[in-house]
C-alpha cells in the first residue's frame, strides 16, 4: 500500500483495475482499520475531508498574475472521496462536504454523504442547500434526506417545502411528513393538497396513512384515529380507503 | 397426510390435466393442510380485492430478463390457467419484446408492453404483479405496487438494504397485500422434510447449521461503451449511482456489484439461509451476533465478497455457518445426528428418520402442496392466498428477515469485525458506524 496521496491520485486512473484497487485500499483504510473505535473513525473522516478540499496553486494568468488555487484532485476523485466520506463523516466534515455541493458535478455525492450522516450539522446543511440549489429533482432529494431526523429541526423546512413552487419538492415534503410523529404534520400535508394537483393528492393519502401509523406507534391513538377518519371522509382511492379502515380498526 | 394419500394425490394430478394446469384448477387440493398457525402468521385482513376462485387473475410481469421470461413467464405463469398476462414491462426493449412474443405465441393474445413500471401499476384491471427486476429495484416497485392495491410475487433476494425491507413489510401490512417472496425452496418437498424433522427433534437438539452457497465468479474489466439499442441504461440504474455502461455490469451479472445486489451471500443465501431461519422458527426475528471473513477480487470489477465464511449466533445458542465453498446445500447438526439437503437429495446420519411421515409429527410446518416441482407449489400457494387473504409461505417479512441475515453477513465482512444485531429493533447494537449500512441514499428522482 503506497502513500495516502498516491492511493487517492489513482482513484481516477485510466486503468480501471488500478482505480478499483485504489478504491478498495481506501475503503479498507476508512471502514475496516478504524474498527469500532469512534476516535479512529473520526480520524479517518478528517483525513478524507482534508484531501477533499486540498488545493494546489492555480498557476499564473497571461498577465503573470497568480490565479486562485485549484482543487488538487479531479472531479472523479473527489466524487469518490465523498462516497467514502458517507461511511464515516460527522459534524466536523460537514463544512467540507457542503462546500462540495456548490459544484454541480459533485453535489449528488455530497448530498449522499450528508444523507448518511445523522448529525444536526448535516441536517442544517441539507436545509441550507434547499435555499441555494436549483433543479426540482435534486431539491426533492435534499428534502427526502431529511426523513428520520429530529422533528423540531426539520419541521420549519418542511413547512416551506410543502408550498414550494416545484411539485417534486412538495411531493418529497409530503413523504417526509408521513414519518414525523407530530399531529401538526397532517395539517401541512393537507396544505400541500390545496394546490389541486392529482399527483399530490394521491401521494398525500399514502403519507397520511404512514403518519397515522407513526402517531399510533408513538402512543397518540387519538390523533391517528382522527387522520384515518379524515382520509376516509376525503374519498380516497380504494387501496388507501381499505388501509384507512384497517388502521382505524387497529387504532381502536 | 399419509404417504398413500400423497401418492394418490400425485397420481391424480398426473393423471388429470397434469402439472400446473391441474393444480390451478383444484385450489381445494392445495389448502394449507397441517399449516402451523405460528408459522403461517395471522390471517391478513380481508379485502374486497380478494381474487375469487372462479375468476382469472390478471397479471403484470415487471422485469423480463432471462429469469422473468424463462423461469416465470414461460413456466408457472403461462402454464397456469388461472393467470392471464395483461402487461409486460422492462427497461430493455429487447427483453420486453421477447416477453410479448412468448405470451402471444402461447395464448394468441398480445399483452401491453411498457418501459415504465408505473404504467403497469396505473392499470386498474391488473390484480397482481410479478417482480423479477434486479434487486436494487425491488423495494421501489413493490411499495408502489402495494399502494396501487396489487398483490405481489417478488423474486429473491427481496431487498438491497435492511431499511428497504422494513418499509416493504410496513406497506404490506398497511395495504393488506398478499406477498410471496420467490424463495421457492420453502415449497420444495425435500427442504420441507428436513425442516420438519429438525423442528420435531429428530436429530436431537439443533446445535449448528451449515449453508454452502457458492463463490462469486470471476470476470475481467470491459471498456465502457454505449448501451445497446433498446436498453434504457439510466432507467436500469434507477436509484443506484450513475456509472458508465459496460455489458458485464447489467442483466445477470448485476449480482456481483454492491450497487445492485449482495453477491452470492444474498443470491443463494436468500435460499439456504432462509431454510435455516425456517428451521429455527425465526421468521420474524434473526441472529444476535455475526462475524464474517471474506476475500475480494484483487482487480475487480466485481466488488462483492468472492469467497467467505460467516458465522451467525442466535439467541438460543444455535450457530449458522454460511460458506462459499463446499457442496451446495444445507446441513443441520443436532445432538443426535445430522441431515443434509439440497435440490437433488436429502441424507441423514440415521436414514430411518427419512421414512417418517412428517405430516404425522406434532410440530407442523407450512405445506404449499404436493408437487415435486417447487415452483408449482409456490405459485399455487400465492394463488390460494390471493383468494383467502392469508399470508403466503414466504410472506414479505419472511423474505425480508432472511435477506437481513444475508445483509448483516455482508456488512460484517465489509467492516471486518464482529457485530451484534438486535433483531427486534433491526439495528446493530451500539454501533453507529455499522448502522450506516442499513440504508442507502437513492439517486434522484427515486426515493422510498
Amino acid at each position: 500500500m503506497g502513500s495516502l496521496e498516491g492511493i487517492i491520485s489513482k482513484l481516477d486512473d485510466a486503468d480501471q483495475a488500478a482505480a478499483w484497487q485504489a478504491w478498495q485500499s481506501l475503503l479498507r483504510i476508512v471502514t475496516v482499520l478504524p474498527g469500532a473505535d469512534a476516535a479512529q473513525q473520526a480520524q479517518s473522516a478528517a483525513m478524507l475531508a482534508a484531501e477533499l478540499v486540498e488545493t494546489v496553486p492555480g498557476g499564473k494568468d497571461q498577465e503573470g498574475k497568480e490565479k486562485p488555487p485549484v482543487p488538487r484532485y479531479s472531479i472523479a476523485t473527489r466524487e469518490k472521496l465523498l462516497r467514502l466520506l458517507s461511511f464515516v463523516c460527522g459534524p466536523a466534515e460537514v463544512p467540507a462536504i457542503a462546500g462540495a455541493m456548490r459544484d454541480l458535478r459533485l453535489r449528488e455525492a455530497a448530498r449522499c454523504a450528508l444523507a448518511r450522516d445523522p448529525s444536526n450539522e448535516a441536517t442544517a446543511a441539507l436545509i441550507a442547500a434547499l435555499a441555494t440549489q436549483d433543479g426540482p429533482e435534486f431539491r426533492a432529494a435534499l428534502v427526502a434526506a431529511l426523513a428520520g431526523r429530529s422533528p423540531e429541526r426539520i419541521m420549519p423546512a418542511l413547512k416551506q417545502a410543502v408550498q414550494d413552487e416545484d411539485m417534486e419538492v412538495r411531493l418529497a415534503a409530503i413523504e417526509v411528513l408521513g414519518s414525523v410523529p407530530d399531529p401538526a404534520a397532517d395539517g401541512l400535508i393537507d396544505e400541500a393538497c390545496r394546490c389541486g394537483c392529482p399527483q399530490v393528492r394521491a401521494r398525500a393519502f399514502s403519507a397520511r396513512l404512514r403518519l397515522a401509523e407513526a402517531l399510533a406507534g408513538a402512543g397518540n391513538r387519538d390523533a391517528a384515529r382522527a387522520i384515518y377518519k379524515a382520509v376516509l371522509a376525503a374519498d380516497p382511492p380504494r387501496p388507501q380507503k381499505q388501509a384507512a379502515e384497517r388502521g382505524l380498526k387497529a387504532a381502536g | 397426510m399419509g404417504e398413500n394419500k400423497r401418492v394418490k394425490r400425485r397420481s391424480f394430478l398426473k393423471g388429470s390435466a397434469g402439472g400446473l394446469a391441474a393444480i390451478s384448477a383444484l385450489p381445494g387440493v392445495l389448502k394449507l393442510a397441517g399449516c402451523s398457525q405460528q408459522t403461517a402468521g395471522p390471517q391478513a385482513a380481508p379485502a374486497p380485492a380478494a381474487v375469487m376462485p372462479s375468476r382469472k387473475i390478471t397479471l403484470g410481469l415487471i422485469g423480463c430478463g432471462d429469469l422473468g421470461r424463462r423461469h416465470h413467464l414461460a413456466g408457472p405463469i403461462l402454464h397456469n390457467e388461472r393467470f392471464q398476462v395483461a402487461a409486460v414491462c422492462d427497461v430493455d426493449a429487447n427483453h420486453r419484446d421477447e416477453a410479448v412474443s412468448i405470451v402471444r405465441e402461447r395464448t394468441g393474445r398480445r399483452p401491453a408492453a411498457y418501459e415504465d413500471f408505473r404504467r403497469v401499476l396505473d392499470r386498474k384491471d391488473i390484480d397482481a404483479v410479478v417482480v423479477v427486476t434486479p434487486d436494487h429495484w425491488h423495494a421501489l416497485i413493490c411499495v408502489a405496487a402495494m399502494e396501487a392495491g396489487k398483490d405481489i410475487y417478488c423474486e429473491k433476494p427481496l431487498t438491497l438494504t435492511i431499511d428497504e425491507g422494513r418499509k416493504m413489510v410496513a406497506a404490506a401490512r398497511r395495504y393488506g397485500t398478499v406477498f410471496q417472496t420467490g424463495s421457492m425452496q420453502r415449497s420444495d418437498l425435500r427442504f420441507r422434510q428436513a425442516v420438519a424433522l429438525v423442528r420435531n427433534g429428530k436429530i436431537g437438539t439443533l446445535k449448528t447449521c451449515h449453508t454452502y452457497i457458492g463463490a462469486c465468479p470471476e470476470a475481467g474489466w470491459e471498456p465502457y461503451t454505449t448501451p445497446p439499442a433498446g436498453l434504457n441504461w439510466d432507467f436500469w440504474l434507477g436509484p443506484a449511482p450513475y456509472v458508465e455502461y459496460f455489458p458485464g455490469r447489467c442483466h445477470y451479472q448485476f449480482r456481483w456489484f454492491k450497487a445492485y445486489s449482495g453477491g452470492k451471500l444474498t443470491d443463494w443465501g436468500a435460499h439456504h439461509n432462509d431454510q435455516v431461519q425456517w428451521a429455527l422458527d425465526m421468521d420474524t426475528s434473526g441472529p444476535v451476533e455475526v462475524e464474517g471473513k471474506g476475500t475480494f477480487f484483487e482487480r475487480g470489477p466485481y466488488d462483492v465478497p468472492h469467497r467467505f465464511d460467516v458465522i451467525y449466533r442466535y439467541a438460543n445458542g444455535v450457530e449458522l455457518h454460511c460458506h462459499s465453498d463446499g457442496e451446495n446445500g444445507v446441513r443441520y447438526e443436532g445432538t443426535d445426528g445430522w441431515i443434509f439437503v439440497n435440490r437433488g437429495r436429502i441424507e441423514a446420519s440415521d436414514p430411518e428418520i427419512l421414512k417418517i411421515d412428517i405430516d404425522s409429527l406434532s410440530h407442523k410446518v407450512y405445506n404449499t402442496g404436493p408437487s415435486p416441482d417447487n415452483w408449482v407449489n409456490h405459485y399455487a400457494n400465492w394463488i390460494e392466498c390471493m383468494e383467502t387473504r392469508r399470508r403466503c409461505i414466504c410472506d414479505v417479512e419472511v423474505g425480508h428477515r432472511s435477506c437481513t441475515v444475508c445483509h448483516i453477513g455482508n456488512i460484517a465482512i465489509e467492516l471486518g469485525r464482529p457485530l451484534r444485531w438486535d433483531p427486534a429493533r433491526e439495528e446493530f447494537v451500539d454501533d453507529p458506524a455499522a448502522n450506516r449500512y442499513l440504508s442507502r441514499p437513492m439517486r434522484p428522482p427515486w426515493h422510498l
